[in-house]
């Protein structure tokens, strides 16, 4: 689904990304874990465009996505995002949120697209707060309401970067409980994370990012439990 | 509120203070002292190769005591923009036969002139405080009068109007109603005011003029001498006519002075009539205005 | 101090009161007024779009040429006397105009844009990047996230600022005398040079210029405290 071919990023001197290579297929549960400043966040963001990669190649469901002529507005409908600022329209309520993109592209009109929220809303157990402002929500409901927004665009892959990671603790639970229902439809994600009980449960890979590139990859069971690079073993041994 | 009226009111007092303390403020009395017994001498020794003996010695001194010269500077306002009366020398400095004519009394009264360049508008308010006398080719005119007082009339003027050189206007008839351009404060500004109610007023002459060029106004009334540089300057699109085909007054030019002060006025009178006498008068008409 | 309330007295009725003189002030005022808020318009127009210029991006993240032409524009305005581009509307690029209050209302209004433009451009960069790249990454295009999201949160951030560079230019339309429009401060100058007395005209027109700004401020302040409530909601 998303194919990464000797993908570089450079900011300024700093080299943080030196010639990635992957592939995604459907339905994968991509969970990226790694020190901080080891190129995982660019990674992720460069999967979408919101970096521009400095050279190489991105390919989403068979198109070239890095060549200059594709429309990557088109492309990004698909590909939902979640911040770890979760990053809700401060201007606009929930429901305006969530519905504002499919209404503005034309997608859907606006009372498909407010039928929709509610339903993905209920789903997530804020039917109540459709006419809250963001600012009247806690964080991990924020959170929550930045998944159904990305998912109202009907995406073929989620995208998440460090989504807990400005949460209080006790509302860490309530997003990764929607971040696992969501990995039970079947959709393909892409999550940069800190949360190794995550890792370990819903994901299908884990990557160990280091040095702007991947360092290692595998399965849940044998990421965690038979790290081969010394450079995991010295990470797990201090986040576990 | 109440404590806002007292600070408004203590703030309006405090600046009329500060207004009237340009000249009347007197100086310390060694400096007045010095000033006169220098002022005296000098008036002295003109009275004497005046050979005049209609005055008394004690009273032309006591008469020479005018405030404006007790420091034995001339401050002189007037607006450089009105050649060839005043304008701003190739140096820099004011220049022009008001100029010259000033220098010339300067020396007769044995002070130092001083020339502040300023607004036209702004000179008359400012005798007094600012300035001590104004010399700008101004007009004597009834208004002017109650707030300053004139020397005698040293030069007869008339106003001229300039039209576009392909104009139609012709008659005093033909003003009424036009758009008219002049400086501000100047007599031309009077007689606009009388003839129509749209008049466009101007800082400098050469704008108005520039604004007849542009077709924002019909005509411009101005002083004749600036007429005649201005229909050479834009030669082949105006035409300075004489006033006098409209019916316009012809006025005089005089030096205003501070209300009141008859003694300067006395001085100032005589110094001009010198100059007249011995010719160097004549010279700076040869030199400023004819030969224009 | 009864000769002072006298003399002040005989000034006031022959600054304001003889020949229906304040009549001048009041049609002064409204040329000011008219100007100021014309220029205001098509500053705050001229700010806007030339804000977004100014922050137009290639896809690579340079400048575009927009960007560079808005940077020159504010660069050239601010940079020279605001009394000289009114003189050089007036007597160069409009000469041939005689509606005197559009070539100043012009003249201010692009004066002002230069000014209104960064204070848009600051209060666009003052909304979180986050904004932006949420808006972007639902597939909303560049116009479409500044419009529906960006743009929205900025009005907000640049009120204050804006207001107050309203004040500047309604004090900075005094400068029209110089091209023969009878604003509130020439029709002071003009009362002055009528009856040779500077004080009460100049004074008159100070309290004026300083109570139409008075209220503009609190009716400011009051926005402001709105806005900042409306923060909470």
């Amino acid at each position: 689904m998303i194919i990464v071919k000797d993908l570089h990023k450079t900011f300024e001197d700093n080299h943080v990304l030196q010639g990635v290579n992957y592939h995604i297929h459907p339905g994968e549960k991509i969970v990226v874990v790694g020190p901080s400043g080891s190129g995982k966040s660019t990674f992720l963001r460069c999967l979408n465009l919101l970096e521009m990669p400095t050279s190489g190649e991105i390919w989403f469901d068979g198109q070239l996505i890095t060549d200059p002529k594709v429309d990557i507005d088109k492309v990004r409908r698909h590909m939902g995002m979640v911040f770890q600022n979760f990053n809700l329209f401060n201007n606009h309520t929930i429901m305006d949120n969530i519905t504002l993109a499919p209404v503005k592209l034309k997608l859907m009109s606006r009372e498909e697209a407010c039928e929709n929220a509610l339903k993905l809303l209920d789903r997530v157990g804020l039917k109540e707060k459709a006419d809250a402002y963001p600012s009247q929500l806690s964080g991990g409901q924020k959170q929550r309401i930045a998944i159904v927004r990305s998912l109202a665009m009907s995406p073929k892959v989620m995208l998440f970067d460090e989504p807990t990671s400005a949460l209080d603790p006790e509302m860490v639970g309530e997003v990764l409980e929607v971040m696992k229902e969501l990995a039970e439809t079947g959709m393909t994600m892409v999550v940069v994370t800190h949360e190794m009980g995550f890792a370990r449960e819903v994901g299908t890979k884990v990557l160990f990012m280091d040095d702007g590139n991947i360092m290692e990859e595998n399965t849940p069971q044998e990421f965690f439990n038979n790290p081969k690079s010394p450079r995991l073993q010295d990470f797990l041994s201090k986040v576990l | 509120m109440k404590k806002f009226l007292a600070l408004a009111l203590t703030a309006a007092m405090t600046m009329t203070m500060l207004t009237a303390c340009g000249s009347s403020e007197p100086a310390s009395a060694e400096e007045t002292e010095a000033a006169t017994e220098e002022t005296t001498e000098a008036v002295e020794e003109t009275t004497e190769a005046e050979e005049s003996t209609e005055a008394p010695a004690e009273e032309t001194a006591e008469a020479a005591t005018s405030e404006a010269l007790a420091d034995g500077v001339l401050t002189v306002g007037t607006n450089a923009e009105f050649p060839p009366f005043e304008y701003v020398g190739d140096d820099g400095e004011p220049d022009g036969f008001d100029m010259a004519l000033v220098k010339a009394i300067g020396e007769k009264l044995g002070v130092e002139v001083q020339i502040e360049n300023m607004e036209f508008a702004s000179l008359v308010s400012s005798i007094g405080s600012k300035i001590d006398i104004a010399a700008a080719g101004m007009t004597v005119t009834d208004e002017r009068k109650e707030t300053v007082d004139f020397t005698n009339s040293y030069y007869e003027a008339v106003q001229y109007v300039i039209l576009p050189a392909d104009s139609e206007i012709a008659t005093a008839d033909d003003l009424k109603d036009k758009a008219i351009g002049v400086q501000l404060g100047t007599t031309g500004d009077f007689i606009a005011e009388e003839l129509t109610s749209n008049v466009s007023q101007y800082n400098k002459a050469v704008d108005a003029v520039n604004d007849l060029v542009n077709g924002r106004v019909d005509l411009v009334i101005i002083d004749k001498n600036p007429a005649l540089v201005f229909e050479n300057k834009f030669e082949g699109q105006v035409v300075a006519v004489d006033g006098a085909q409209f019916g316009f007054e012809p006025e005089e030019y005089a030096i205003a002075l501070p209300k009141g002060d008859t003694a300067l006025a006395d001085q100032i009178n005589a110094a001009i009539d010198e100059l007249k006498a011995d010719g160097t008068f004549d010279e700076l008409v040869k030199t400023y205005i004819e030969a224009e | 101090m009864q000769e002072w309330f006298e003399s002040v007295g005989k000034k006031f009725v022959m600054a304001f009161v003889e020949g229906d003189r304040w009549k001048l002030y009041i049609k002064g005022l409204g040329v000011t007024l008219e100007i100021a808020l014309f220029a205001a318009i098509i500053g705050l127009l001229i700010g806007t779009v030339v804000a977004l210029m100014r922050l137009s991006t290639k896809r690579d993240g340079k400048k575009t040429i927009w960007a560079r032409i808005a940077g020159v524009y504010i660069d050239v305005i601010r940079g020279t006397p605001s009394v000289l581009q009114l003189l050089i509307m007036w007597f160069v690029i409009m000469k041939n105009c005689h509606n005197g209050i559009l070539v100043a209302v012009l003249s201010f209004g692009i004066n002002s844009g230069a000014y209104v433009s960064e204070i848009v451009r600051a209060g666009i960069l003052a909304v979180d990047k986050g904004q932006t790249e949420a808006g972007r990454s639902l597939g909303l295009s560049k116009a479409q996230t500044m419009l529906y999201i960006v743009i929205p949160q900025a009005i907000k951030n640049v009120l204050p600022p804006i207001g107050n560079e309203f004040i500047v230019l309604l004090k900075e339309t005094a400068i029209v005398g110089y091209v023969s429009l009878t604003d509130l401060t020439r029709a002071a100058n003009q009362i002055t040079s009528r009856t040779y007395e500077a004080f009460m005209p100049l004074i008159g027109a100070a309290v004026i210029y300083f109570t139409i700004i008075k209220i503009l401020t609190i009716l400011l302040e009051r926005l402001e405290r709105r806005l900042r409530k409306s923060d909470n909601r």
